[in-house]
């Protein structure tokens, strides 16, 4: 076969492509026996996948050949984004300090078909595998609430150690980060989703969790009562309790409040109202209509932060 | 380059109430949720008698919870009573011969696994009193030619568990059981993005025992991730959104 066989060149141009990469490429130790990747993303930031890390406070990571130690900085569950820093970036490793921040412009979307490949690393070095791009659909929101810029599902022969890894386009570019999802589907997180957590932790200096402070309860709804309300959904979430100090309290949200709608959005159940409220931002002003006594009433509330002691 | 970030270490060991020695992990989380239950927060756990052997050197610690169905835990038992410590012996489907065979090897107690939290809790202070704890139906053991077999202790008394285990219902599953307000606050620190060590550092427990108290959270929620159960609690109106 000749030397610059199309075959060849395809081949070389794909063993480039992974190779310009794997520098962005960090193995984040967790254990004697797990082991997942991550992405550098800036000169001290990695980012992983968030269910992993789970509640570990500092991991080893492997970076090139170094072994660094890394904080835990934020967990993003509604994401599944963890951003880890490195102990200290002055003493990062010289030898290879990769130009500022990862991805620089805003990530074309991906299209269903497009090749892709995953680039991670294992404490053995890099690791690859090549795959299609199975499904892009529009922007979604997961089960938790996350807010994710594409539906993302990816077509490669995934293993536990690619969890966190980078997702690169045949320009190179870093377009998502590889996540286990249900049903065995391996999921990509965009990198704009992935920039817009980064972008609340640099403002913050940690994620702030959005809180209201209530506890709700689903209720259903016969026929006449729903008709009578005007709803289309069966389900309506009553508080069922609220935090002392809470923001709710603070905006005279009552036990027994039936909550009607959001921002001007039918409230159609608590995984519903839980989903939104996950999706707000710590000081937005949102708009609840409950019924109370019978009577609707209009509430305004500011979202504040999850208590973290 | 490794250690560029120390992390910071806790500032004293803290005494451990009771430390739980089996490498049967079924029959740990059944023992752990009622140590838990009886108010046991500082628990440690070794899953190997070489690691009980470790934690009994650098602890002061002598109640230690071995068990499971005999004689698995015969070792842990032999490390237990070889450092001094108090060992009580749990056994799945108990039978006489198997706590006699525990109690003349050194075990300080010998009791069915499944007996209620505040049984548990009553025997351990027993325990820790220098008493000998048995099951009521035991008493034959006493009373028969086997007597000669007990090892001698010091007060050679007979603490009763305050509810006789036949009495006891059998270990329900966890599944669907509201959480305890202490679970709650785990979960909601879980939900605020904070780490094991910093809830622990919170709560003021171990790492550990946030742990043990996040499995049985997971477990009653039936989750497997930590997303799963803060979604699944504020399902059910156990966490404020």
């Amino acid at each position: 076969m000749a030397a610059n066989s199309l075959l060849k060149q395809y081949s070389d141009e794909r063993a480039a492509l992974v190779q310009n990469a794997a520098p962005k490429a960090a193995a984040i130790i967790l254990g004697r026996r797990r082991v997942l990747s991550g992405i550098r993303w800036r000169d001290d930031l990695i980012i992983t996948a968030a269910e992993a890390i789970g509640g570990a406070e500092h991991v080893d990571i492997r970076l090139d050949t170094d072994e660094l130690e890394a904080n835990v900085v934020a967990t993003d569950l509604t994401t599944d984004i963890a951003i880890l820093r490195v102990g200290s970036s002055a003493v990062a490793p010289s030898g290879a300090t990769p130009s500022a921040a990862a991805p620089s412009a805003p990530a074309p979307l991906l299209r269903v078909g497009e090749t892709i490949a995953v680039v991670g690393h294992t404490l053995r070095g890099p690791t690859a595998i090549w795959g299609t791009v199975q499904l892009a659909g529009p922007a979604w929101s997961s089960r938790r609430g996350g807010k994710i810029d594409q539906r993302l599902e990816l077509d490669v022969g995934f293993d536990p150690s690619f969890e966190g890894a980078a997702v690169i386009d045949t320009s190179g570019n870093i377009v998502a980060m590889a996540v286990p999802g249900p049903y065995h589907r391996v999921l990509g997180i965009p990198t704009a989703t992935i920039e817009t957590v980064v972008a609340k932790v640099d403002q913050f200096g940690h994620l702030p969790k959005p809180y209201l402070g209530i506890r709700l309860q689903p209720l259903w709804l016969d026929d006449d009562t729903r008709s009578k309300l005007g709803r289309k959904a069966r389900g309506i979430a009553a508080v069922g309790g609220i935090d002392a100090g809470s923001p709710a309290e603070q905006a005279h949200i009552e036990l027994g409040d039936l909550l009607l709608t959001l921002d001007g959005q039918p409230a159609e159940s608590v995984n519903d109202m839980a989903r939104r409220i996950a999706s707000a931002i710590p000081g937005q002003t949102i708009v609840l209509e409950v019924l109370r006594g019978g009577k609707p009433l209009t509430i305004n509330v500011q979202i504040g932060e999850r208590p973290r002691h | 380059m490794r250690g560029l970030a120390e992390p910071p270490s806790r500032p004293h060991r803290r005494a451990v109430s009771a430390i739980l020695a089996t490498s049967d992990e079924p029959f740990r989380n059944r023992v752990l949720e009622r140590l838990l239950a009886a108010g046991y927060e500082d628990l440690e756990v070794a899953e190997l008698p070489a690691a009980l052997a470790d934690l009994l050197r650098e602890s002061k610690q002598t109640l230690v919870i071995v068990g499971g169905t005999w004689p698995d835990p015969q070792a842990f038992l032999r490390v237990a009573v070889n450092a001094g410590a108090l060992p009580l012996v749990l056994l799945d489907a108990s039978a006489l011969e198997a706590e006699g065979e525990a109690l003349a090897m050194g075990a300080r107690g010998a009791l069915q696994s499944d007996i209620p939290a505040s049984s548990l809790a009553a025997a351990l202070a027993a325990v820790d009193a220098g008493l000998i704890v048995l099951e009521p139906s035991a008493r034959a053991l006493l009373l028969s030619a086997n007597k000669d077999r007990f090892a001698p202790t010091p007060a050679n008394s007979v603490a009763e568990p305050a509810t006789p285990a036949v009495e006891t219902p059998a270990p329900s599953p966890r599944k669907g059981r509201p959480l305890t307000s202490r679970e709650r606050e785990i979960l909601s620190l879980v939900a605020s993005g904070t780490s094991n060590k910093g809830i622990a550092r919170v709560l003021s427990v171990s790492a550990n025992t946030v742990k043990f108290h996040l499995a049985a959270v997971f477990d009653k929620l039936n989750a497997a991730t930590r997303a799963e159960a803060v979604a699944e609690a504020i399902r059910r109106g156990e966490l404020s959104l």
